[in-house]
């Protein structure tokens, strides 16, 4: 419990970092504040008395599924965290406007972490949006017309895609008031009870519409236009925050929608979110075989990554497993690839795939996380992704989906060929550098080493205790 | 019964006309009067229910009535107001092609609305507004690039959405959740009223080179 209410520990340090006169000083808070954070939540995840802990008069809960995301969501704002206070420790220049960057680095990470803990709907809706209102100005930090542009873009789609889930809450009440007889709650394990009845149209239409606006937040067709252009303009490091810790509080308000599904609605929301995921895939394909710009080449991976998830969450109990793992492991992935595009964008200066080339020799740290990241990606082993992505293609194989499969992996295909065309000759091509040495210092550098050994212990041996903690969770999303 | 009945039923007419009727106007005082006007009758209409009195209505009516009827169309008002803008601002393109879509989404809402009610036949008009002002949202969001009209798209959205909310059978969540729904709703609003007032349509259609990355 106490481990618990640290966690609200952010939202307190938010107005000291505020009023901190001096960048480097905020940074030290928000660095300060994310190890405690990370601390107490590794308290309160060892000492939970039980499986299930409910708490604030039911309101939240820690269970299998929030412990995964809060450790998951907590260790990657810990490294951001210390990638942000790395790069101002080696340019004080960058200092300017930090203690406003982390006071909202701190409210964003507070309203993730409450979303991960609700017990009820609603109130991951309220926390979905406070995050996206938090990250408004964070997405505009130092930039000029084109952030803004790209911020205006994020909150248009955010709060559109909301609107609609919160559209879709409103269907389930009147499903549940005109049919069910049930009393309106919006409390996951009430909900999940409801969930066994029988199903109506209004039921089925919430269900489609929660799920289309939820899949905003994760970049999902038909939804994503934002993304692209939000990762570009953000700086590296709110790219990673928006890829990483808000990605997961999306994807466990998703895992939270197909707990509370019942039998009846199953079939339905699976094919949606397969479609849905699908047509992500597709479209970000496309779009990477078409782009010359390495940071937008991410963001496309990205795409196609949550269309993977939304498949293997589709596919249902066969694959659960394999998408828990991908989730996780897609997580460091892209923390990893943003804070490296970072860097390779202030060394070179441009964006553009074909001015960088032979980044493994101009800069060999960076060069060779980039490396280890875009395999990662494509879902090389012995990375976590290559494991989920196989779990998942098991999943559709032993489900009859055929079509499904075939065209999940031809897009697979285009996705490796077209990425390795466009980023090996980035990596090992005939350096263009120049006499400019990198800036290698090894700060910025240390979340991104602690990123890789995660990733990479990950998808050689997942301890027991991590392995059944993903377990109970791909268990939960499968029918009771 | 009757009674109420049929001056909700002349609530929800007039909320459908005051979804029409700034589409066709063309200027942006009648489309903040339509959003002001919305959030005004959708306050009525929870003081036509008769709905218990408690904190939780108190904050519906407080949401309805003083931020979506006053607020909303205040704040827009002041903003537009010192940016010199000409009257005009066309909120779907005008032309023909365009009243007529709005005349059959209106239809659509009203047959998705029979066919959402066959077992509530009072509650078809409710759902069929409700649907209406839905689609016209995502309409003026499909059909505009001016920041300005994409925000009375969200916010005409956003309405139609808190419409379906009040429709019976009458459900409030729970106070906690009332209050944070109810202020989430200004915050919206200031963060759009932000981007209102440094948004340059011209700036978001001109492609900028990359900047550089502070961090």
């Amino acid at each position: 419990m106490i481990g618990l209410l640290l966690i609200l520990l952010p939202a307190v340090a938010a107005p000291i970092a505020a009023v901190s006169p001096v960048g480097t000083r905020a940074t030290w808070i928000l660095l300060g504040v994310a190890i405690v954070n990370m601390v107490a939540t590794l308290v309160a995840v060892t000492l939970a008395s039980a499986p299930t802990l409910y708490f604030l008069d039911g309101y939240f809960v820690l269970d299998a599924t929030s412990t995964v995301f809060l450790l998951l969501i907590n260790v990657l704002f810990l490294g951001i965290a210390s990638y942000v206070w790395g790069r101002v420790r080696s340019h004080p220049e960058l200092g300017a406007g930090m203690g406003r960057f982390s006071a909202l680095s701190l409210a964003f990470v507070t309203a993730s972490n409450l979303a991960v803990l609700a017990n009820h709907m609603l109130v991951i809706w309220v926390c979905l949006e406070l995050t996206t209102l938090v990250a408004v100005p964070l997405v505009r930090h130092g930039g000029g017309t084109r952030a803004l542009a790209a911020s205006w873009k994020y909150f248009l789609f955010s709060s559109v895609g909301l609107a609609l889930a919160l559209l879709g809450f409103a269907c389930l009440a009147r499903s549940m008031s005109l049919s069910s007889g049930h009393d309106v709650r919006f409390f996951l394990d009430q909900l999940t009870l409801v969930g066994q009845g029988p199903s109506d149209v209004w039921r089925r239409l919430g269900f489609v519409l929660i799920v289309v606006g939820y899949g905003t937040k994760l970049g999902l067709a038909p939804m994503y236009a934002w993304l692209p252009e939000t990762y570009d303009a953000a700086p590296p490091p709110v790219t990673a925050m928006l890829a990483t810790v808000q990605f997961n509080a999306g994807a466990l308000a998703l895992f939270r929608v197909l707990q509370i599904t019942g039998p009846a609605d199953r079939a339905l929301v699976g094919s949606a979110l397969t479609f849905l995921g699908l047509a992500s895939m597709a479209v970000s394909s496309f779009s990477i075989l078409a782009t010359r710009d390495y940071k937008r080449l991410i963001a496309y991976a990205s795409i196609n990554h949550a269309g993977v998830i939304a498949v293997g969450l589709g596919v249902g109990p066969a694959a659960a497993y394999g998408v828990v793992l991908y989730v996780v492991s897609n997580a460091f992935i892209k923390a990893i690839l943003f804070l490296t595009a970072g860097k390779v964008r202030s060394h070179y200066k441009t964006q553009d795939m074909r001015q960088v080339s032979g980044l493994i020799k101009d800069m060999p740290y960076s060069g060779l996380f980039f490396a280890i990241g875009i395999f990662a990606l494509l879902g090389f082993p012995p990375f976590g992704s290559f494991l989920g992505e196989l779990i998942i293609m098991s999943g559709l194989v032993k489900g009859h989906q055929t079509f499904v499969f075939v065209a999940f992996c031809a897009i697979l295909t285009i996705t490796f060929a077209a990425t390795g065309r466009s980023v090996f000759p980035m990596i090992w091509g005939a350096p263009k550098g120049g006499d400019r040495p990198a800036d290698q210092s090894f700060f910025p550098m240390l979340p991104k080493i602690a990123f890789l050994s995660l990733l990479i212990v990950i998808g050689l041996y997942v301890p027991p205790s991590l392995s059944s903690l993903l377990q109970q969770v791909a268990a939960s999303l499968g029918p009771r | 019964m009757d009674g109420r009945r049929t001056r909700m039923t002349s609530l929800l007419i007039s909320f459908l006309l005051v979804l029409i009727l700034p589409l066709l106007m063309a200027t942006w005082r009648a489309s903040l009067l339509g959003l002001a006007l919305q959030g005004v009758l959708m306050g009525s209409m929870v003081l036509e229910h008769g709905s218990a009195a408690s904190v939780s209505t108190g904050f519906l009516l407080a949401d309805l009535f003083f931020v979506r009827g006053l607020l909303v169309p205040w704040i827009f008002w002041r903003i537009l107001g010192r940016q010199t803008t000409t009257a005009r601002n066309d909120v779907i393109p005008a032309n023909l092609a365009s009243w007529l879509m709005v005349g059959v989404l209106v239809v659509i809402g009203f047959r998705f609305g029979r066919a959402m009610s066959v077992n509530h036949p009072h509650s078809t008009i409710g759902v069929a507004v409700a649907a209406s002002g839905v689609l016209l949202g995502f309409f003026v969001l499909a059909t505009q690039n001016s920041p300005f009209s994409q925000i009375v798209g969200a916010l005409r959205l956003e309405n139609a959405i808190a419409l379906f909310e009040l429709l019976p059978p009458e459900h409030h969540p729970p106070l906690l959740i009332q209050i944070g729904l109810t202020l989430l709703f200004p915050l919206t609003l200031f963060t759009l009223a932000g981007f209102m007032q440094r948004l340059d349509a011209a700036a978001l259609e001109k492609p900028a080179p990359p900047e550089e990355s502070s961090l």
